[in-house]
Parts: C-alpha cells; sequence; structure tokens
C-alpha cells in the first residue's frame, strides 16, 4: 500500500499501501443513491468515485516519501521510495534509518516478497502472514495486495451532501459487490465533490464495527495534479496511534527496465 | 460349630464346583483389574503429556495475556518470581512468545517463536525429550532452533538446514535473522506439531529487541506426592497480589477439555465397574441357586436339626464370603503378574492405530498401567461386594425353606 501511494498522485498503482487504502476508499462506481438522502445523479457520482480513482493513477511511477509511526509503545520514522507499474506490480525500498535501509518490499499481482538486506535473502510472505503489520505501521500485508476498483468493485450510495463555502462535501457509502472478494464491510467515503479530492475514509469490518479512518490532507501540486500529499492512518481500537505517510517528490511516466519488478533482481535495486 | 467352618467345610465337598466358581469370577475380576491400571494409564499419560511436554503444572501471566498474548505484556522480576517460587517448593521456567514469519527456500509459513532458558526448562517440563530427530537446543548452538513436525514437513526442512525469521521486533523494526535448524520434534499436539520454532531465550531477546520481562511462568511442583489443591493454594497466596493483577491457572484451566476427558475418565470407570460386576451378579445368582437347589436336602436336614433362619442366610453368606476370598486370590495371582509385565513392555496399540490424539494432544500408542493400591484393591472389592449382595436372596430362599418339602423327595 505505501508503495503506491508514493507512486501516485497520480499514483497508478493504488495497492501499495495507503494508496490502496485510498484507492479501495474511492474507487466504487455505482450508485444507488438512499431514501432521504441528497439527490445525486447517478452518472455524477460515478464521475465524482471515479475522479478520485484516478487521482493516484499512472503507468509508471516513482515517489519519494515519508512514514512516521506511532503507537503506544514505539515511534518510528522511515524514508521510502515507491515504484509502481499498472495496478499489480510495485516495489518499495527503505533509505531510512540506517538499521533497515535497503529493506525491500516487492509486489508482484497476489505475492509479496521481502528482500532482507541483513541476511541477503528474500522471502516470500505466506498467506497466513498477509493481516500482520508492514514495517511497524499500522497498514497491514494485505493492504498491499488487496487490489480493488471502488468503481467496479462497490455500490456506492450518497448518503449525505454538505456545502462549505464554494465546496460541496459528499459523504459516500461503499458496499462490496456480491462476488468481490474484499476485507471490508463498507466503506464510508467523504469526498470533495468539486475536485474529486478525499477528506477521509472510514473501514467498517463485517460485524458493522469501524476498525480504522484514513484521512487525506495537505492538497498541493504533486506530479502535476492536485491531490492530499498526507495520508494517516488511525486505528479504531488504538487510541492514540496512527501512521502518517506524506509524499516528498513524485515523478510519472518514468522509465523501468521491463526486470524491474523481478524477485530476482532485488538485490541489484 | 462356627459357620466360617462349617462353610468351608461345604465348599470343599465340591471342589470342582467351587474352583470353577471361583476360577471364572476371579479371572473376570482379574481382566478388570489390568484394565483399571491401564485406564489409570492413560489418564495419567494424558496429564503428562500435556504437562510436562507443554504447559507445566502452573502458569503465571502477566494481566490479560492469556486473552491477548501481546508481546509487550510481561512479567517483571522474572528473577524474583523464580527464587520466591523454589524456597515453596515450586520450580519454574521463563517463556517468551512472538510471532513470525518462519522461511526456507521459496517456502513460507507463520510460526509461534518460543523462547526457552534450556536449564529451567528442563526442570519443568521434559519437552526435550520428545525429538524425532536431531537433538534439542545447546547453548553451544545459539542460534540453533528446534521446530514442529508439521511446520519442518511445509517448509521441507531437516536439522542441518537454515531457516530465516521475520517478525515484528518490540521497536516497531523489521526483525530478519538465519537460524540452524537443530532438532525436529515429535508429534506433540497441533499448535506445536504446525506452529512451534523453539530458540534460546538470550537468541529470543536479540531477536525481537525485548530487554527485560517474560511472557509466561511455567510453574511444577517440586515434591510431587504433594497434593495438587494444597499446592494451588499456597502458589495463590504467593503470586497473586492485588496490586500486581497477575494471573495463576492450574493445567485443568488452561485445558479444561482434557480435565474433563480425565474426570470422565474416572468416573467412566467406576460405572464399568459397576455394569460389569452387575452382570456378574446375575451369573453369581444363577450358580447360587443352581447349587442351593441341588443341596435342598441338605438344608432341610439342617434346619430340621436345629439351624435358624437367620443361620441359614449367614451360612450363605460365609459361603459366598469364601468364595470371594478364592476368587480375589486368583485375580491378584493372574492380574498382577499380568499388570507389572505390562507397566515394563506398555500395551502396544500401534498394531491397531497409526497414532492416540484426545482434545488435541498426540500421544504415543503405548499405554503403561498404573498400578497403586487402589487399582489393585477396587475390582476385587467390588467382585467380593458383588459376590456377597447376590448371595442375599438366594440366602433368603434358603432359610424360608419348609425343612419337609425341603426333606421331601417329590
Amino acid at each position: 500500500m505505501i508503495p503506491q501511494y508514493t507512486r501516485s498522485v497520480p499514483l497508478r498503482s493504488r495497492r501499495f499501501g495507503v494508496l490502496l487504502l485510498l484507492h479501495l476508499t474511492i474507487a466504487s462506481v455505482p450508485l444507488g443513491i438512499a431514501k432521504d438522502a441528497p439527490k445525486a445523479d447517478a452518472e455524477e457520482l460515478k464521475k465524482v468515485l471515479s475522479g478520485v480513482d484516478k487521482l493516484w493513477s499512472s503507468k509508471k511511477s516513482e515517489a519519494d516519501m515519508t512514514m512516521t509511526v506511532k503507537t503506544s509503545h514505539y515511534e518510528r520514522a522511515l524514508k521510502l521510495t515507491l515504484w509502481a507499474e499498472g495496478d499489480t506490480q510495485a516495489l518499495v525500498k527503505i533509505n531510512a534509518p540506517a538499521k533497515e535501509k535497503g529493506t525491500m518490499t516487492l509486489r508482484l499481482g497476489r505475492d509479496i516478497y521481502n528482500f532482507l538486506p541483513k541476511i541477503d535473502r528474500t522471502v516470500k510472505v505466506s498467506a497466513a502472514m498477509r493481516s500482520s503489520s508492514w514495517m511497524g505501521s499500522h497498514f497491514s500485508n494485505d493492504d498491499l495486495v488487496g487490489s480493488c476498483h471502488l468503481a467496479k468493485d462497490y455500490d456506492a450510495t450518497l448518503v449525505e451532501a454538505s456545502k462549505h463555502g464554494k465546496t460541496t462535501l459528499w459523504t459516500v457509502d461503499l458496499v462490496p459487490k456480491s462476488g468481490t472478494n474484499l476485507t471490508w464491510s463498507k466503506l464510508r467515503l467523504v469526498v470533495e465533490k468539486e475536485r474529486t479530492i478525499p477528506i477521509s475514509q472510514t473501514y467498517y469490518n463485517e460485524r458493522g464495527s469501524k476498525t480504522r479512518t484514513v484521512t487525506f490532507s495537505d492538497v498541493k501540486e504533486l506530479g502535476g495534479r492536485q491531490a492530499p500529499t498526507k495520508i494517516s492512518v488511525t486505528p479504531a481500537d488504538l487510541p492514540g496511534e496512527h501512521t502518517d505517510l506524506v509524499y516528498v517528490s513524485l515523478r510519472h511516466d518514468i522509465k523501468l527496465d521491463p526486470d524491474f519488478f523481478n524477485v530476482d533482481n532485488l538485490k541489484s535495486h | 460349630m462356627n459357620l466360617g467352618v462349617f462353610a468351608w467345610k461345604s465348599l470343599r465337598r465340591s471342589p470342582i464346583r467351587t474352583a470353577f466358581k471361583a476360577i471364572s469370577i476371579g479371572a473376570i475380576t482379574a481382566i478388570m483389574l489390568v484394565w483399571g491400571c491401564l485406564n489409570a494409564g492413560l489418564g495419567n499419560l494424558l496429564e503428562a503429556t500435556a504437562t510436562s511436554f507443554e504447559i507445566g503444572e502452573f502458569q503465571l501471566h502477566a494481566p490479560g495475556y492469556l486473552s491477548n498474548p501481546d508481546i509487550y505484556a510481561t512479567l517483571d522480576h522474572a528473577e524474583k518470581w523464580q527464587a520466591a517460587l523454589l524456597q515453596d517448593g515450586f520450580l519454574s521456567a521463563p517463556r517468551l512468545y512472538g510471532s513470525a514469519l518462519g522461511a526456507a527456500s521459496s517456502l513460507s509459513a507463520g510460526v509461534q517463536v518460543r523462547g526457552l532458558d534450556l536449564e529451567r526448562e528442563a526442570q519443568v517440563t521434559r519437552i526435550e525429550r520428545f525429538i524425532d530427530s536431531g537433538s534439542w537446543l545447546t547453548s553451544t548452538k545459539p542460534n540453533g532452533v528446534v521446530i514442529g513436525k508439521l511446520l519442518a514437513r511445509h517448509l521441507h526442512l531437516q536439522p542441518g538446514q537454515e531457516m530465516v525469521l521475520l517478525a515484528q521486533a518490540a521497536d516497531g523494526s523489521l526483525a530478519n535473522t538465519v537460524f540452524l535448524v537443530v532438532g525436529i520434534l515429535k508429534s506433540v499436539n497441533s499448535e506445536i506439531d504446525n506452529r512451534a520454532v523453539y530458540i534460546q531465550e538470550a537468541a529470543f531477546r536479540e531477536f525481537f529487541l525485548i530487554e527485560k520481562g517474560i511472557h509466561e511462568l511455567a510453574i511444577s511442583r517440586v515434591d510431587q506426592n504433594q497434593p495438587f489443591s494444597t499446592a494451588e493454594l499456597r502458589l495463590r497466596q504467593l503470586v497473586i497480589k492485588p496490586d500486581l493483577g497477575n494471573e495463576l491457572k492450574s493445567w485443568r484451566q488452561l485445558k479444561p477439555l482434557l480435565a474433563k476427558i480425565l474426570d470422565l475418565l474416572a468416573v467412566s470407570a467406576n460405572f464399568i465397574f459397576i455394569f460389569i460386576y452387575l452382570a456378574l451378579g446375575g451369573l453369581i445368582l444363577n450358580m447360587t441357586f443352581m447349587s442351593i437347589y441341588d443341596r435342598r436336602r441338605e438344608f432341610g436336614t439342617m434346619q430340621a436339626l436345629g439351624m435358624g433362619p437367620g443361620q441359614m442366610v449367614l451360612l450363605i453368606l460365609a459361603e459366598a464370603g469364601w468364595k470371594s476370598l478364592l476368587s480375589a486370590a486368583i485375580a491378584t495371582a493372574i492380574g498382577l503378574p499380568l499388570a507389572f509385565y505390562l507397566a515394563r513392555t506398555g500395551l502396544d496399540l500401534s498394531l491397531m492405530v497409526d497414532h492416540l490424539s484426545v482434545s488435541g494432544i498426540n500421544l504415543e500408542p503405548i499405554i503403561y498401567p498404573q498400578i497403586t493400591l487402589l487399582n489393585i484393591i477396587k475390582p476385587i472389592a467390588f467382585m467380593m461386594l458383588s459376590q456377597l449382595l447376590f448371595a442375599i436372596f438366594p440366602g433368603v430362599e434358603v432359610a424360608v425353606m419348609v425343612p419337609v418339602e425341603a426333606l421331601s423327595p417329590h
């Protein structure tokens, strides 16, 4: 997930880390409109959601970012570089702290690999470990591979519309379509309608309980697009804890070797 | 004449019939004696497997650790606890637990890393004796690991091969180290078989970056003859402090299903004794009645010579008493040597079953009988009691005989 975020702003690979979260939140498509809810044209709602979806899309991208993690037991800061190609390939490299410098996470389709320079090994992450934390953050390995297209995979319902000056904020509920294999039972997205910029995204588990909230802030021009440059994840059951991911730079449509996302070439990056 | 002597002389007059009865009942009792010892042995095996290979007799944890095994939920001052426990007659072994990804070549699996103090662990459990291949951990190989049987199979690992462990350390960083597989355990239970990776305490602390504290203190009695309930009470007084909120659990609380199975084994053994001896009672009743009808002239003569109804009942009971003593002697002569033989060799069930698994605990399919005074006396006492009880009714039948009718040839 994190990698994805890095990539995009116009980030194309939605899946890595925050990107994924964002994408999940954002990307759903279509729309039923709730009774007693503000009226919205289905096409208009779809257009907004697709706009959010495209916010981090790009064919090939490279991003530098920082990640800070605060828990009740530790605080840590990491500098990362993320490369992404399409929706299925992404690579995150840790540049700092020195102890973990050179550690990489590669996502190939639904597989995740970690390259560990300290022991010079590449380890495939088993399905059993998908729900565990990624690099001590509030992102899980599952977040890295949970690819979905919100527009295709979710049914959207406009719940609320409110006017703040010239800005219209839409609250949209996103429920996975039947047949999709998605982790969350519902997402609630708050989005700025005019610029299709997400404000927050709340995740609900199968029991309908809130599990975490992702907020998007510091909208700036990044990689030629206006997009949030700071993404914060706050788990619902761990008050005071959060992970912040901040874009430092983003470059789109870069050139990458055909073998760049090859598990055998990780050592050379 | 003394009724007891009279009864003994009566039995001697039909030695074959008496011997047949005593041997048949004695043989059944011998079987029950051996079965009772084996049943107790199975219970012992279950309890020993649960406590000796994993749990210990008691466990002490930080508040909430059992319901939410958080790597940060540690017990502090472990050394102090261990010293205090030893003074009060308890051995203890500190343990540390952490989740990790275990990998070898292109395979990986979620594992539970268990950090042990080798010296202290050997005082509380016998896990080191449960090695299937390779050897147990030694201080000479600080990066050695011993893993569960199914985990080894899943990762295609053999002793002498390398295993990578990958985990989140206590400071949030990515812990990763190459360990050497030195041993693979026999099948213990599904959790250990599939997920356990044993390493030394120092290696665990270095890997997970935990400087102090432990997750679990496994405890057992120094004096195994001390009653379990007394030990538990003393232990609670010692370690449960309101200000600390520590949680002490006995193995029965940690493995409630197993505890219930053991209770059920003990209770069911008594029921089986009762059912078997009720069935045996029918046989006794039948044999006694046959004997009475064969001897009705003899009983009629005794009554005609002045023996009262009470004396007749006592005579029959005395005869039953003698027969039960003979049966007891035969049961002991057959059952005890057989039980002692099985105690030496064990009853090997491997021809019938590949392995025994009870409540998720895998057992070696060899059962050793538990020979105790109670296990010997119980089936014999049940037999003697049933012989006497089932002689009362025939005794009453004899007591109410009318001498004239009894002596009549018709």
